[in-house]
């Protein structure tokens, strides 16, 4: 059960870094994206 | 905890918002460019918000949350490669650069000019079989998702799946891909949202140690370690570093954001960016899958695990959101992927059989025409196949394979045209046969999906050598001989 222990912390921090970056590509995306689009339309 | 009228306005609410964005969306349609890829005036943020929620649909939350309650922390490998993929492809624009600044429409389309009509036809005839036998799962997955976290009897089943596919080809026949990338930008707000507050609630009220405890009970180390995983191994690892890559360079939706980009440049900077958001878009949802193994047992339905726990675990209104965030995803998904493959049709089957035939080229409006009815024939018969095929395994497994039936040839015939001198028709012709053939070794001979989808790989990429050579000595009788 010792590579279990190695790959439980290994899962745990990807997790975790996985989760962060999500949440915070979420929120950069929804401001900027908004902007993009608003910007595309007044083009048109 | 039942789903209340306030959940029920939420949903309403959000699918009318939708509904109405997408048909608005029309007044800015002016041809066929605008229609296939979004008139190739994508900037990076809306780019980023179009590719990831067009790859994010229920459908990847069901399979992503079985393999996690089949296989519990071990599935996290699957998802790690997926958005390491992504970023590699994003850093190295493998592919992705060169497609942009041919300024395609469509992968097969790229066949014509390196290689041949009649190769562009056979590549799209593939690609339309493949591609629609792959979305033929989605609906039935996604209505069972939304009966079971709305608490709706199960014989509603197919309403439910007949009033999505509904709702997404209204908007897509009339809107493409301009109405597509607008509400593609709404639902990755709304599924990302989803998708974290799912994941709170997971952890807050299943508890980490719980899912620990349970995956360590019921799985031992092969929960926790993919290499020594029945499921996994080093095989199936390079396997999917080899399918990841070819999805995220030659799968016709994403190879339509590519070629929506302003510049191929940024096609590279949104697969970076979006190479992050696939990390959590695979991982997430397999955390669920472990809450669920942890909160019901391994005795429960893996594919129903995931929305059972759901539907017990959220409060009201937040149901609600989080039902309107999966119809979201299911929404943008279903309707690129209907725009997908239905433009493969018009644009690579019909449109080069009437040349080939001496007949005058579709004016933008017929294309769109021939486009639309793909569409509706499209639909019907993804609706027939989710009700008439039983999925025997895992979903994921399914997906990959019958990807595989056209990726592992057009993989090995774009590298060739793109990367390879020697590259010609024969070996084009070669990879694609041989390709799609190997892929029968999982649905006809019952073989496991790794060697199957391995061997489909390694056999196209051999034919593609073998054929270019092959073809060299026949060159002096013409290349024509091929076509």
């Amino acid at each position: 059960m010792a590579s279990a222990g190695f790959w439980l912390w290994f899962w745990t921090i990807a997790l975790i870094g996985a989760g962060a970056v999500f949440a915070g590509i979420t929120a950069v995306v929804a401001v900027r994206g908004g902007a993009e689009l608003w910007r595309m339309f007044r083009r048109h | 905890m039942g789903f209340t009228w306030f959940d029920t306005a939420i949903v309403i609410l959000y699918l009318a918002g939708t509904l109405a964005i997408g048909l608005a969306a029309k007044r800015f349609l002016s041809d066929i460019s605008d229609y296939l890829v979004a008139g190739r005036g994508l900037g990076l943020f809306l780019g980023i918000a179009t590719l990831a929620a067009t790859e994010t649909g229920t459908v990847t939350f069901m399979y992503y949350a079985q393999l996690g309650f089949q296989t519990g922390f071990s599935a996290f490998v699957t998802g790690l490669i997926s958005g390491l993929v992504m970023l590699m492809v994003g850093y190295t624009g493998f592919i992705i650069h060169r497609f942009r600044k041919l300024e395609l429409m469509t992968v097969p389309e790229y066949f014509e000019r390196k290689y041949s009509r009649g190769l562009r036809v056979l590549t799209g005839c593939l690609v339309a079989l493949g591609g629609i036998l792959n979305m033929g799962m989605f609906l039935r997955v996604e209505g069972e998702f939304l009966v079971i976290l709305t608490g709706i009897p199960f014989h509603y089943l197919k309403i439910a799946m007949t009033g999505i596919l509904l709702i997404e080809l209204l908007y897509t026949v009339v809107g493409g891909m301009l109405s597509i990338v607008i509400t593609d930008f709404v639902q990755y707000v709304a599924l990302s949202v989803g998708t974290i507050i799912v994941t709170l609630y997971c952890v807050a009220k299943v508890g980490w140690g719980s899912m620990v405890h349970a995956v360590s009970a019921h799985m031992g180390a092969p929960g926790f370690n993919p290499l020594t995983n029945p499921t996994y191994g080093a095989g199936y690892i390079i396997w999917q570093v080899i399918l990841w890559t070819a999805v995220d360079t030659c799968w016709q939706t994403t190879a339509m954001r590519t070629m929506s980009m302003k510049t191929p440049e940024l096609s590279k900077k949104v697969f970076g960016w979006t190479g992050l958001i696939f990390l959590g878009r695979g991982m997430l949802p397999m955390l669920w899958g472990i809450a669920a193994l942890a909160a019901l047992g391994p005795g429960f339905d893996s594919m129903q695990a995931m929305p059972t726990l759901l539907a017990h675990l959220l409060g009201p209104g937040v149901k609600g959101l989080v039902v309107a965030g999966m119809l979201a995803a299911t929404m943008s998904v279903n309707s690129s992927y209907l725009l997908g493959w239905s433009s493969i049709i018009s644009q690579d089957i019909v449109g080069p059989l009437r040349a080939a035939r001496q007949r005058r080229p579709l004016s933008s409006r017929a294309q769109i025409r021939i486009n639309r009815i793909a569409n509706v024939f499209v639909s019907a018969f993804i609706l027939w196949w989710s009700l008439w095929y039983t999925l025997s395994g895992p979903l994921y497994l399914y997906l990959n394979l019958t990807a595989t039936i056209f990726l592992s040839g057009t993989f090995a015939a774009v590298i060739g045209g793109l990367y390879w001198k020697r590259a010609n028709l024969a070996g084009g012709y070669a990879a694609m046969i041989c390709g799609a053939g190997a892929t029968v070794g999982y649905f006809v001979l019952n073989l496991p999906a790794t060697y199957s989808g391995f061997a489909a790989f390694g056999l196209a990429a051999a034919a593609m050598i073998v054929g270019s050579w092959l073809g060299e000595r026949r060159k002096p009788r013409g290349e024509a001989a091929y076509g």
